[in-house]
């Protein structure tokens, strides 16, 4: 009956733990959701989140532009104007090196693969200058196809997404490939008909995080564009909180929010994959 | 007929024939070039360049007229530059472990038979996965400011909170907390790997008389240190990286309180243009963190356990 009672004491004191870490974690989204409608007057005058006399002002000026050809949604379309091809990008170039390393054996593979997986612990902070160095000489910095920003993902340059297919390749059995071969299948009709295929649930999940990841990125559009009628989400935002005085707040939240409504919308769809997604690419085999 | 002609066409000179059969045993490599070329190009030139560069006076619009050791040797003198190494280790040593505590402490209890596992997980996970957006970091400016949230709070209890942003005492650990309160998803990591461990070691244990305590100390702990090893390497690089936090929030201050070198390195290259001078800032950050993956890496056989050479 005590060991009852313990386990029972002990289950209450979980979900009580689950429960307060649950509102720090989510009370700040939802307040910031709950002042987007509030007066400003009435922003910081108590902790609450639903809004006394509910106003879409915040909402009404967060249309506003700042000076420069630029507004809220412009800046939106402008960052997923180079999330998009980076999107697409960055899947095809990660899936055809992962079956390259995954797959085959050629000289040097294994040197190779060193060197993939070195440039995963190579901070970028090392390497933001001389690729503004790099871009700079191209004459590619502040083009208004946002190449430095899109060019390198043709190249799989981001490797930890390389990483993740080839981890996910080692698990999918081989039989179906040479069956294909044998079939007469040739090893680019094998690479769509086969390994694609099999690969989807990974390359979605490649293509989920690098949305969200380039959504946020923040450092190349701050580097590489410098016209504000070219400017991203993440600086326009930046810029209408520096813009503030300190008095228009539900203006500022509710620019920040729109910001990020696509990423929220994303991430409920695709939930389980990005939790599949990521405990699949951190346990290594 | 068709047949015949097609080999007929493939008969080639011998030495040709040699090349053809090196092409078909490195096939592969063809797939693997265009990563090659952008790891020349985007990777491993630059590199290798930002080297150089550290040991140049190089001026982005003025280029280079000497070589020489004088970049290390200004910032070994230069305080405020000295000061933001320190600043990054305290960061980075300050929301590293309490991160990954909270992740591997939340994911323990999740890992318990909790109805709604999916949905706290969900909760746990969101500000992970938006908290990168300057959106969050410009939440963060709306809960720590003087009049903000956590004071409006903090006042119902009759305490006058400090004023955490311009407060040197208190300024780079709101900014922990930014990254800290983003334990997602080393959380989701944390709890795959929990519930790889088997059920029947912990029956054993139990039946051995270890508590619940006990068992997470010297069961699930020991079985999970490659997780924690992974988590604790990648967590790492990334929060000696860290940018966008202190340079939308409080853009280093107060008093240089929250300059993260990142924030030097920008501000050294891109509004002063001294590309040689921020090169070596990086250069020496790029050793730092690399030393600390070393000594992980190396102190792994003491404390990592590999169950066999497949993992798990």
């Amino acid at each position: 009956m005590s060991l009852g009672k313990k386990k029972i004491l002990s289950t209450i004191i979980r979900y009580t733990v689950l429960t307060l870490v649950g509102i720090i974690m989510m009370y700040p989204l939802v307040w910031m959701f709950g002042a987007t409608f509030k007066e400003n007057n009435e922003i910081f005058s108590g902790i609450g989140f639903i809004p006394k006399n509910p106003t879409l002002d915040g909402y009404k000026n967060a249309m506003n532009s700042y000076g420069g050809n630029i507004t809220i949604f412009k800046s939106m379309f402008n960052t997923y104007s180079y999330v998009i091809p980076k999107v697409v990008f960055t899947v095809i170039s990660a899936t055809i090196t992962a079956y390259g390393f995954g797959r085959f054996k050629f000289k040097g593979r294994d040197f190779l693969f060193a060197l993939l997986m070195s440039t995963l612990f190579l901070p970028q902070v090392v390497l933001n200058v001389p690729q503004y160095i790099l871009f700079n000489k191209f004459g590619w910095v502040d083009s208004s196809l946002y190449l430095p920003i899109i060019v390198p993902t043709i190249f799989a340059t981001d490797t930890y997404f390389v990483f993740m297919l080839i981890q996910f390749l080692r698990n999918v059995p081989k039989e179906l490939e040479e069956a294909a071969k044998i079939d007469g299948c040739n090893i680019v009709q094998t690479l769509y008909k086969i390994i694609v295929p099999m690969l989807k649930p990974a390359m979605v999940s490649c293509a989920l995080f690098q949305f969200m990841w380039s959504s946020n990125d923040f450092m190349g559009p701050l580097l590489y564009v410098s016209t504000p009628a070219k400017y991203p989400a993440a600086i326009f935002v930046k810029l209408s909180m520096d813009a503030d005085t300190g008095f228009d707040w539900n203006r500022v939240l509710a620019t920040s929010l729109i910001s990020i409504v696509p990423s929220l919308i994303v991430f409920f769809l695709a939930q389980n994959t990005f939790v599949e997604g990521i405990s699949a690419g951190g346990v290594k085999g | 007929m068709a047949k015949n002609a097609n080999t007929t066409t493939t008969v080639v000179p011998k030495q040709n024939r040699g090349f053809k059969k090196f092409l078909k045993d490195n096939i592969g490599f063809f797939f693997i070039l265009p990563w090659l070329i952008g790891f020349i190009i985007f990777k491993l030139y630059p590199f290798g360049s930002s080297l150089v560069y550290s040991f140049s006076d190089y001026h982005l619009f003025n280029g280079i007229s000497k070589f020489g050791i004088m970049n290390y040797t200004d910032i070994f003198s230069d305080a405020k530059i000295m000061k933001a190494f320190k600043v990054t280790f305290k960061y980075a040593f300050l929301t590293v472990p309490l991160k990954l505590t909270a992740a591997l402490f939340i994911a323990y209890i999740l890992n318990f038979k909790i109805k709604g596992v999916n949905f706290f997980r969900t909760a746990y996970y969101i500000p992970s996965i938006l908290g990168g957006s300057i959106a969050i970091a410009v939440l963060w400016k709306a809960i720590f400011r003087n009049e903000g949230l956590i004071n409006t709070l903090l006042g119902y209890f009759g305490i006058a909170g400090p004023n955490w942003l311009s407060d040197t005492k208190w300024a780079l650990f709101i900014i922990c907390l930014l990254r800290i309160w983003q334990f997602g998803s080393a959380m989701v990591i944390f709890l795959a790997a929990l519930k790889g461990v088997s059920g029947d070691l912990y029956e054993a244990a139990a039946i051995d008389g270890a508590g619940k305590w006990r068992q997470f100390f010297s069961i699930t702990i020991p079985l999970i240190t490659p997780v924690i090893f992974y988590n604790l390497v990648t967590q790492l690089c990334q929060a000696f990286q860290e940018f966008n936090g202190p340079f939308v929030i409080t853009k280093g201050g107060p008093r240089g309180s929250t300059t993260l070198i990142s924030l030097l390195v920008y501000s050294n290259a891109f509004k002063s243009y001294q590309m040689g001078l921020a090169s070596a800032m990086a250069w020496l950050m790029f050793i730092i963190v690399m030393v600390l993956t070393i000594i992980a890496f190396i102190s792994q056989k003491h404390w990592v356990y590999y169950s066999d050479e497949e993992g798990r």
